[in-house]
């Protein structure tokens, strides 16, 4: 996303929310108190090296919650304030797919082209195993949270 | 780093922090449980619930996107509708 958030950064805002922990543990606890997101999230940046410009949500994820509150969704809103696309995952191959395509229809809008609107859905299958980039650990929470998930994902297939 | 269109459309706060500028907007009014649950998770869940309510509560694609105001980490705070004009990314997430 860094990528492409620099290859288009003459044409597009690129904003990054951060929002809870999605598996908190030893190292990332569940937030308590505000100033301690903020931490969490400067932590983020550096870790993760992101460029992009981050806003920091509420404590109890006022915007975040409004949106859903998945963890790694991403939205494109078009020129004109609508959501033009939003996904429960992130990837960067079908955010720069939309965005090419909110760009050109802009285009084709502003030289009076005939142009109709279509609405699409997808339903996608990501590698569950996908940890962060950089060879960061997979579980960044800690011991804690790769106990928790794998607890988790047992108890889900047991069900 | 925040990029120069960013930068005029982000309101300059000087030496206010976060969290102060953050009590700006307080969130008295909202409920401390998500989902069936508290927002703030302590243990990892599988997404089924927030999937369920992303594809039918979240706004959907050819709707107005609500618009909000959220403080910078780099300072200052970001009102979405003031980046009108060019398409906007917006990506959600947290270092776990």
């Amino acid at each position: 996303m860094e990528d492409l958030a620099s290859r288009y950064a003459d044409e597009a805002h690129f904003l990054f929310v951060y929002t809870r922990e999605a598996h908190p543990g030893e190292h990332y606890p569940p937030h308590q108190y505000y100033e301690q997101k903020v931490l969490h999230a400067r932590s983020f940046r550096e870790r993760l090296g992101i460029g992009r410009t981050i806003l920091v949500d509420s404590l109890q994820g006022r915007v975040h919650r409004v949106f859903g509150g998945v963890s790694n969704m991403s939205w494109i809103v078009d020129h004109t304030g609508r959501v033009a696309y939003r996904a429960a995952w992130t990837v960067a191959d079908d955010i720069e797919s939309a965005l090419r395509e909110v760009l050109t229809s802009r285009m084709l809008k502003r030289e009076g082209q005939p142009a109709a609107v279509f609405y699409r859905e997808i339903v996608g299958l990501r590698p569950a195993r996908e940890g962060p980039p950089h060879g960061l650990p997979r579980f960044m929470g800690g011991d804690v949270a790769a106990r928790q998930f794998e607890d988790a994902r047992r108890q889900t297939e047991r069900a | 780093m925040v990029r120069e269109a960013e930068r005029s459309a982000t309101t300059s706060k000087a030496g206010m922090s976060l969290a102060e500028q953050f009590s700006r907007h307080p969130e008295t009014d909202e409920p401390p449980d998500f989902l069936g649950g508290p927002y703030n998770l302590s243990v990892w869940k599988p997404k089924d619930a927030e999937h369920r309510h992303f594809q039918q509560n979240a706004p959907k694609a050819g709707e107005q996107m609500p618009d909000f105001t959220l403080p910078v980490l780099d300072g200052g705070e970001l009102t979405l509708s003031s980046l009108r004009g060019k398409p906007v990314m917006i990506e959600f997430g947290s270092v776990t």
